[in-house]
């Protein structure tokens, strides 16, 4: 699910416009044609997270850095 | 009517049920242990609640289409309702994405699955039944009396009046009567995360709600039902896609499976007449494992610390209930 309609769907139902919620139905109908046409329905990344210093809090190691190949 | 007011389907102070659904004789006829954690003690899981939910919701937002088309609202005005109402009776409801149930069932999935089926059924060539009052046939309640009913407890003193007789109630809702090849069918609406196959649609047949929604459509339209049609929405992570099936009754099928039923309903009651629901250990491994296996493959005496730690206890007027209206 892209994270705009993400976004739309999770609005106050109370703050939900006619335009919300038009905009929600072409996202479903958009992927169902891409489905129908062999395609994947599209979806939205999020922002890439570096998890690396998490992973080091835990293990108390520091990710080895990546040696250059001569 | 409150909530609270719904009659219990037991008879005072027992455990013998007296109005059954299709999903509490389902219960009692795989194993009566299960039937006993989940109609008696009111066990559920967690995932079980997300399936609920998700099924209740589908089930509403189909029946709102078909009221909206029955009154001349177009279809993609309908649509358009239809999805603004899922948007509000589903605000806040967040099933866990880490479970399977959650990954494919939640209000994404929802409304996708809501449009793509309207979407392709638009022009369905099974006619909804449009009864005499003039509206759809869908979301039928029903419940109807069996000409027999349970022994009761013999707690009468000798100078009580005679117990009234409390007959059988069978009950239920049907999500739609159709008009299809020139018959009138019964359909249902499933949701299933596996392939719905020819090895998904064998297990229609025999069945024990399909069996009692085909009598028990006969009864509310009094006609001949031909069958039920099962449709099927597959649900995938990103996609989903619709399969349908037809399952067919004999009105010998019919009469036979009312005959077994009398006797099911009998041993029921001695069961709980007994205050002991024994375990149908055949069954644990069907349909991808039984939700309590865990549970009842532990020793008795821990059997409770586990059940509490995995289950949900419901109180009273939450537990599942044939007699409560949709």
């Amino acid at each position: 699910m892209s994270n705009a309609i993400n976004d739309l769907m999770n609005l106050d139902p109370l703050d939900q416009t006619k335009a919300d919620i038009d905009a929600i139905v072409a996202h479903h109908r958009r992927n169902r044609a891409l489905v129908d046409s062999g395609e994947k329905p599209t979806k939205e990344k999020g922002p890439k997270i570096d998890i690396s210093s998490l992973i080091q809090g835990l293990t108390g190691t520091e990710k080895p850095k990546l040696k250059r190949r001569v | 009517m409150f909530e609270d007011e719904v009659q219990s389907p037991f008879l005072p102070g027992t455990d013998i049920q007296y109005a059954w659904d299709s999903t509490s004789l389902g219960y009692f006829k795989s194993c009566p242990r299960l039937y006993q954690y989940v109609m008696i003690d009111g066990w559920v899981s967690r995932e079980e609640s997300i399936h609920l939910r998700f099924g209740q919701e589908y089930h509403n937002a189909l029946q709102y289409y078909e009221e909206m088309i029955a009154e001349g609202v177009k279809h993609n005005d309908a649509v358009h309702e239809v999805v603004k109402g899922i948007l509000q009776w589903t605000h806040g409801w967040e099933p866990d994405p880490t479970t399977k149930a959650g990954k494919y069932k939640n209000r994404d999935s929802l409304i996708r699955t809501v449009v793509w089926y309207l979407d392709q059924y638009q022009d369905d060539a099974a006619k909804t039944y449009i009864m005499e009052d003039g509206s759809p046939a869908v979301e039928l309640s029903f419940r109807f009396e069996l000409e027999w009913g349970p022994t009761g407890p013999d707690v009468r003193e000798i100078n009580d009046p005679p117990r009234p007789t409390q007959p059988y109630l069978l009950c239920g809702h049907l999500d739609k009567v159709v008009e299809f090849s020139g018959a009138l069918f019964d359909m249902d609406h499933k949701t299933t995360t596996t392939t719905p196959g020819s090895y998904y649609f064998d297990q229609y047949a025999p069945h024990n709600q399909m069996s009692l929604y085909s009598i028990a459509a006969q009864v509310v339209l009094d006609s001949p039902i031909k069958g039920v049609i099962i449709n099927v929405a597959q649900l995938m992570v990103d996609t989903s896609r619709f399969v349908r099936g037809f399952t067919y009754r004999t009105q010998d099928q019919l009469d036979e499976w009312l005959a077994d039923l009398r006797v099911i309903l009998r041993e029921a009651e001695a069961h709980a007449t007994e205050g002991y629901w024994p375990m149908r250990d055949t069954s644990c491994s069907m349909f991808g494992g039984c939700r309590f296996r865990d549970v009842c493959s532990k020793s008795p005496q821990v059997r409770e610390k586990f059940l509490r730690s995995d289950f949900i206890k419901q109180p009273e007027e939450e537990k599942w209930n044939p007699l409560r209206p949709r």
